[in-house]
């Protein structure tokens, strides 16, 4: 596998108990650091929204949303950043339940030519505001 | 308002089993096995059999003192945390004493998942809301009217189906418990949208 950081920022929302929470149907906003510590030859950088089900039953997942970020080659030690947006649905909503949990993460994947991908996941939790 | 209606194949369910598991019994009487293995196997064959039979029955046998429940909600697509009523009219055939009537408000999570070669399904309800009508004596002929108000609860979640192997599920449970005779028990299906009740 190649070695290389990948730095997950997210913004918007609102930062609950150590998670970030948006609400359905809004923008997550936010940018990735990507640091070799080799000379990289990345095909593809892509950053998705997917949810699944953790819990009792077989698993349900799907991805919602999915960007393709133009990187070419990374050289080794230098960091390329790159931003990114996507949009929420309406539904599912993040859900903890008896049997059942909907799950939604950001995860960026980084495609290398000849090597395993490179993955970073970064959780998040799509509810909608309630009166407090 | 929309009437509500019940899907009735729990009991079919049950009593096609229970007949199955009948059918079944003998064989092991006929077959090969020693004794001690095929006795047993008859026994215990015929005895879930019966079972599911007296299961299946049992909305039957309650439905010779009480009428089918004619219900009916506000709204059949709800909003979390919206509330909503459900009308009641039920006529009892035969005089009964009702030790109570109870509706419930439950969501339920199904599950279904592999074990080895056979499929599982689990179910867990969470009863999130109990309106209870106490127990009287019906005369035959009389009928209860009633009207319940009911609540999906704001931090509660919308109906969620995105396959078989995974659903949660929004019911209206409603149970009148007869002295000395089977439960009358029905279940209605609400939709719970993913929008929230402002």
């Amino acid at each position: 596998m190649a070695d290389i950081d990948i730095e997950v920022t997210l913004r918007g929302g609102e930062l609950e108990g150590g998670s970030r929470c948006y609400e359905p149907g809004s923008m997550v906003q936010g940018w990735l650091r990507l640091t070799p510590r080799e000379d990289v030859k990345c095909d593809r950088v892509l950053v998705r929204l997917e949810w699944h089900t953790e819990g009792r039953g077989d698993g349900d997942r799907d991805c919602v949303a999915e960007i393709g970020l133009a990187v070419a080659g990374l050289t080794a030690d230098t960091s390329v950043i790159r931003d990114f947006n996507l949009t929420l649905p309406k539904d599912p909503w993040s859900y903890a339940g008896h049997y059942i949990n909907v799950i939604w993460e950001v995860i960026v994947v980084l495609d290398i030519s000849f090597a395993r991908d490179v993955i970073r996941k970064e959780q998040i939790v799509v509810v909608p505001q309630r009166a407090s | 308002m929309p009437r509500l209606s019940f899907p009735p194949s729990g009991p079919l369910a049950s009593l096609l089993g229970g007949f199955l598991f009948l059918l079944v019994s003998p064989v092991w009487l006929g077959s090969d096995n020693h004794p001690i293995i095929a006795v047993p196997s008859f026994v215990a064959f015929a005895i879930i059999g019966l079972v599911l039979i007296g299961k299946g029955l049992q909305p039957a046998v309650a439905r010779m003192r009480v009428g089918a429940p004619d219900m009916a909600i506000s709204n059949t697509m709800l909003r979390v945390g919206e509330e909503f009523s459900v009308t009641y009219r039920q006529a009892w055939k035969r005089a009964t004493d009702v030790n109570r009537i109870l509706f419930r408000l439950v969501l339920r999570e199904s599950v279904r998942y592999s074990r080895g070669t056979e499929t599982v399904t689990e179910t867990h309800d969470n009863v999130v809301q109990r309106f209870e009508i106490p127990g009287r004596h019906f005369e035959a002929g009389e009928t209860v009217n009633d009207h319940v108000v009911l609540r999906i609860p704001e931090t509660g979640m919308h109906t969620f189906l995105p396959s078989g192997d995974n659903r949660i599920q929004w019911f209206v449970q409603l149970s009148v418990e007869m002295a000395k005779w089977p439960d009358y028990v029905r279940e209605y299906e609400v939709t719970v949208l993913p929008e929230l009740a402002r």
